[in-house]
């Protein structure tokens, strides 16, 4: 077993004549977390839909603990151990909190059909901190909970690597220290994650490594403190100094 | 969601086993009236068992139900009873694979003209068929089967249909359906199929139809394509299950019933504008009743009882 649990490989997705991904390389060692930030439409939101094959690659590929699982759909994907979150929130709204979490867990590969579901789902909600509002239908919490929610389903698939598209985005300050809390937790357990991210304290505070992109490019790749000075990555979020 | 608690069965199988007394004290006229509501009590449970969960609007029921009684006209007399109704859940189980092979992952807009289209299609192809290789447009089925037996089949097609129901709304194919009817994007990123859940129903549902056209067949003595694929059918079953109320498994059924007693009184009373009241009636549920009369009466109980503990007891039990 190596320490590297998946890698993207020249990964490549064009719209018609947007390249909305070019040629983005980067490895993700066991346990950590990794940024993937840059701009609004760098291609991160596009990079995280190759890997849970959401969209389909043009070129490249990605490697799951040695498997390759880019040109698999998204279903056989998540059946390998990717799990995410949706930027905009995606729960099923007639479905109490409870069943929402058991479609994390129903599909898993070996899972079998049984009322033991129900019990353990109370571990993840336990998790993000939902577990009183389990009976309760899902169109009925406030957005966090909705957020918290969205969370414990994609934990409840168990996964390998768990994808955070934004998921701290739209919290307020109280609720983002909260958040943050969770995904360190989540870390903690065992779980390697992805996160996709515009809040530059959570990215401080939880990141081990961060890939930067602009215009569907990989710009730089290193810890947060270093990437956040670097010169491209400032010139990037704020523009050429001479155009500013 | 998951239960193993008897008592749908039993229930099922007791109102079942008392309605099977019926024909020993009914009338003809009434005996041919339970008749027709059972046949659109199993149209309406079987189309609402894909479309209910999926939210798939099929008009394709006269497609299954006309290939069901087609398949007795040809081969009713030359094989024994159960091997037709085989056969004919059997043609209508494979048509079913085709199309929804075909269509099931079209939006859900197409799928509805698609159906649409396919009901008159089937119907022209076997009128076709008919003018030009048989060299006769209609088929006379002679076969000794009585009232009585034929609503005896309906009602025990009716009880197997919704014990299947009640076990698929425990099973996991059942919840994967409510998850692809929820959001079906989604439901993909979890590890679910959509195509194969959304396939395997429509097949079931369109069997179940298949077998409903093959046991009715025996009650006309002629048919002939415009009488087997007449597309009201489809409307009719679809504006059951509306009225009635999806979210529920015996919602259909519950439409089926006011609706075959709607349409006796329309058409007794208002032989000419049989049509008009039905789309005035389809206008009416669409507007007033968007969940159906199981979803009014429900709202109108959780609104009586205000309690606040409702939500969890819904936790692992829906029926």
């Amino acid at each position: 077993m190596t320490n590297m649990i998946m890698r993207v490989e020249g990964a490549r997705k064009a719209f018609g004549g947007l390249v909305a991904v070019n040629d983005v390389s980067f490895d993700l060692a066991r346990g950590e977390i990794l940024g993937l930030i840059g701009p609004n439409g760098s291609g991160k939101t596009t990079t995280m839909n190759l890997i849970s094959g959401g969209l389909g690659m043009d070129r490249g590929r990605i490697e799951l603990d040695g498997e390759v699982i880019s040109g698999l759909p998204a279903n056989r994907v998540a059946r390998k151990g990717v799990a995410r979150t949706f930027q905009l929130l995606r729960l099923i709204e007639d479905m109490t909190v409870t069943e929402n979490v058991v479609v994390g867990m129903a599909f898993r590969p070996g899972q079998s059909w049984n009322a033991e579901m129900v019990a353990k789902s109370h571990d993840y909600l336990k998790i993000v901190g939902l577990e009183d509002k389990a009976g309760l239908d899902a169109a009925k919490l406030t957005y966090i909970d909705q957020k918290r929610l969205e969370l414990a389903r994609a934990l409840a698939m168990e996964p390998k690597v768990l994808l955070l598209d934004e998921w701290l985005a739209g919290l307020n300050s109280t609720e983002l220290l909260a958040g943050i809390e969770i995904i360190r937790e989540i870390s903690r357990l065992g779980t390697t994650i992805i996160m996709v991210e515009h809040v530059m304290s959570a990215i401080h505070s939880l990141c081990d490594r961060c890939v930067v992109m602009n215009a569907g490019a990989k710009i730089a790749e290193g810890t947060p403190g270093a990437v956040l000075t670097d010169p491209l990555v400032v010139e990037a979020y704020l523009g050429e100094p001479h155009h500013a | 969601m998951i239960s193993r608690s008897p008592t749908p069965y039993v229930g099922i199988l007791a109102v079942a086993g008392t309605l099977a007394l019926l024909p020993l004290y009914a009338s003809s006229y009434q005996l041919a009236f339970a008749i027709g509501l059972l046949n659109f009590a199993v149209l309406a449970t079987a189309w609402g068992l894909f479309s209910g969960p999926t939210r798939y609007v099929s008009l394709a029921s006269v497609v299954f139900f006309g290939i069901g009684s087609y398949t007795v006209a040809i081969v009713g007399e030359v094989m024994p009873w159960p091997a037709v109704l085989l056969v004919a859940a059997l043609i209508g189980g494979a048509v079913a694979l085709v199309v929804g092979l075909a269509t099931l992952r079209l939006a859900g807009i197409y799928f509805v003209i698609f159906t649409f289209g396919l009901s008159e299609m089937v119907r022209q192809l076997v009128t076709w068929y008919e003018v030009n290789v048989t060299l006769s447009i209609g088929r006379y089925i002679f076969l000794d089967i009585t009232q009585t037996q034929i609503f005896w089949q309906l009602l025990a097609l009716l009880a197997i249909v919704m014990l299947g129901a009640v076990a698929l709304q425990r099973s996991r194919l059942g919840f994967a359906l409510r998850v692809i009817g929820g959001d079906e994007t989604m439901a993909r990123h979890f590890g679910l199929n959509p195509t194969f859940a959304k396939l395997a129903l429509f097949v079931a549902s369109s069997m179940i139809m298949a077998l409903a056209g093959a046991i009715m067949a025996p009650r006309w003595t002629y048919i002939d394509p415009a009488i087997a694929f007449n597309i009201t059918l489809s409307f009719q079953v679809v504006i059951m299950a509306l009225l009635g109320g999806m979210h529920r498994i015996y919602g259909p059924m519950l439409g089926a019933i006011l609706m075959t007693f709607l349409f006796e009184a329309l058409s007794n009373h208002f032989p000419q504008a049989f049509s008009l009241m039905l789309g005035l009636v389809f206008i009416v549920i669409v507007y007033l009743l968007p969940n159906g009369i199981v979803g009014r009466l429900e709202e109108g109980l959780a609104r009586t009882r205000r309690k606040p503990a409702t939500a969890s007891a819904k936790v692992g039990e829906r029926t």
